[in-house]
């Protein structure tokens, strides 16, 4: 009998765990090189969605302190402060990644990973 | 690209998304930003000014000398208040150990090292986004 | 004592050397080669007064900030990490000092100072690496380390060369990905991301959730295992090695994939604790991985 209230209460983390198996998928096996790009990216959306989630308690407010409120329960801040850190990390790797495509289609002139073998296979360099 | 209505919108609102950038910058110990996206911001202005006007437009905007100088001045900056909380006797980026002025809570002048470090890393965070348009764009030959 | 600052001091030389490079104008001359020279020479030398003073006195914990172990940074400098911390510096000098001579018939000249701006960015994110003692801040050092490595192999703009790099990139994030998602996973039960404070409560948290820290650390020594090159998983790595500039082929083979293995014994030892390693019998599985890499790397060597 499935449990429906456990999957229902996570499934903040089993959304996460199915991007990141989507992402790793893309990523080691579609020919185009930039499709392999934004495999890179839903992995690393989905450890953020990972992440935020852990800090999450119920019934509680957003963790920003307005003056005059007293002592009140809020959400905890630490895993999205890490998480900004994280979006800024991702962002670096994809605009290194997509100028190194921008540089392979210029001497390739394409961008499928087995044109870009074939050539190199036959090619005298 | 050469489209009046986008070059008219460009001119009268990239003003206003720098002010934006601003606030979210300086603001980035009260509410919710800091540095990185107000920087984040602010570099996005700068990109749709050389989409709308043109590469050289885009060059004489932000040259590459000034976003080279601004770049190295954000990361000496953060150093060199870091080094502070040292010469005081705390250890490095000491904040209230340092004696850095506190303040009144929710204040802009107020949480001591704070805002001073966010301006630095808002405006590297600005400069890096458009030399990497820029380099992004400029053809330059493969041997 | 004098030296309480020191593993700042070393890391902020680098930074600073790292940032002030790609401003220069003129030319590639022999004043510019001994200003390298003086800063890595003096980051060597004070890493030297680190290590023995370290070895004499005790190891000591340095709060960034003065903040307090739970919510703060800190660096456990002790004589693993100042020793190991000397060794890299060594051998990045006689790399370096190798590299003079020899960037000039690999490079074009407009690309020199940037190449030494990405070897001092290097040098920078290991010794971090080496020292830290807290969980996610060797997560952003060692996406430091990815991107400037990377970035060693591509700058020479040759094809292979391009094609090398982007695939390390590809492995290499997946790697990255799958360290923050266990280090994720010990957060998720711990409640301390400081790597001495989540030894001192995963041995009631064994008894708890045993299943988080099993796939936790399967995460983690899958990541670890892409970055440092371990057999099944080493795909990346002749590809960036025969294509790269040799004193990247040097700094990549020599430190980079072995600064993995230092964080993969810093991660077992110091956060998940000598009992669970041996009641798991993960060191079994790392003698067998490290037996197969060995035979592997000698069987692929001779059908060359």
């Amino acid at each position: 009998m499935i449990n429906f209230s456990a999957i229902v209460d996570n499934i903040n983390y089993i959304g996460a765990f199915v991007l990141f198996v989507i992402g790793l998928y893309t990523v080691l096996t579609h020919p185009n090189l930039l499709k392999r790009v934004i495999g890179v990216n839903i992995m690393e959306t989905s450890i953020f969605l990972f992440f935020v989630s852990i800090g999450y308690v119920r019934g509680a407010q957003a963790p920003i302190v307005v003056k005059l409120s007293g002592e009140l329960i809020y959400v905890n801040p630490l895993p999205s402060a890490m998480i900004l850190t994280g979006i800024v990390v991702a962002v670096s790797i994809t605009a290194y990644a997509l100028s190194l495509i921008i540089k392979l289609h210029e001497s390739y002139g394409t961008i499928e990973l087995d044109e870009i073998l074939k050539k190199e296979g036959e090619g005298i360099d | 690209m050469d489209d009046l209505i986008v070059k008219t919108i460009t001119r009268i609102v990239v003003p206003f998304i720098q002010l934006y950038g601003l606030f979210i910058i300086l603001h980035g110990h009260i509410s919710p930003g800091g540095g990185f996206a107000g920087g984040a911001i602010i570099g996005a202005s700068l990109i749709l000014y050389t989409l709308a006007f043109g590469l050289e437009a885009g060059h004489k905007a932000a040259p590459h000398g000034i976003t080279s100088k601004i770049e190295t001045g954000g990361i000496l900056w953060f150093v060199f208040l870091g080094l502070i909380g040292i010469l005081a006797g705390g250890s490095f980026l000491g904040n209230q150990t340092a004696g850095f002025p506190m303040g009144t809570f929710g204040n802009i002048l107020s949480g001591g090292l704070i805002p001073l470090a966010t301006l630095g890393i808002g405006f590297k965070v600005a400069s890096t986004m458009i030399t990497l348009f820029h380099n992004t764009i400029e053809e330059d030959p493969i041997d | 004592m004098i030296s309480y600052h020191l593993p700042v001091y070393i890391l902020v030389l680098l930074l600073v050397a790292a940032v002030l490079t790609p401003l220069r104008k003129s030319a590639y001359s022999t004043a510019f080669k001994l200003k390298v020279l003086i800063f890595l020479g003096l980051a060597l030398i004070l890493s030297l007064i680190l290590f023995i003073d370290v070895t004499n006195n005790q190891s000591f914990f340095y709060n960034f900030g003065d903040w307090n172990t739970v919510i703060g940074i800190e660096f456990l400098v002790d004589g693993f990490s100042s020793l190991m911390t000397f060794v890299v510096l060594f051998i990045a000098t006689l790399i370096v000092i190798y590299a003079f001579g020899d960037i000039p018939h690999e490079l074009k000249p407009n690309q020199f100072y940037s190449y030494y701006a990405l070897i001092f960015l290097l040098l920078f994110s290991m010794i971090g690496m080496i020292f830290t003692n807290d969980l996610f801040n060797l997560y952003v050092f060692m996406e430091i380390l990815s991107l400037t490595s990377c970035g060693i192999i591509s700058i020479k703009r040759k094809k292979e060369n391009l094609l090398a790099s982007f695939k390390y990139l590809m492995l290499g994030t997946i790697g990255s990905v799958s360290i923050l998602m266990g280090i994720a996973l010990i957060y998720m039960v711990t409640g301390h991301l400081n790597m001495s404070a989540a030894h001192e409560t995963i041995a009631s948290v064994w008894q708890a959730y045993p299943r988080n820290i099993l796939i936790s650390l399967g995460f983690i020594l899958t990541g670890l295992g892409i970055k440092a090159a371990i057999f099944p998983l080493h795909i990346w790595l002749p590809d960036a090695h025969s294509t790269a500039p040799t004193p990247s082929s040097a700094l990549l083979s020599g430190l980079v994939v072995k600064v993995y293995v230092f964080t993969m014994g810093k991660i077992l030892f110091r956060v998940i604790g000598k009992e669970i390693v041996v009641a798991i019998s993960i060191h079994e599985f790392l003698t067998y991985f490290a037996a197969l890499s060995m035979i592997m790397g000698s069987v692929f060597a001779i059908g060359q």
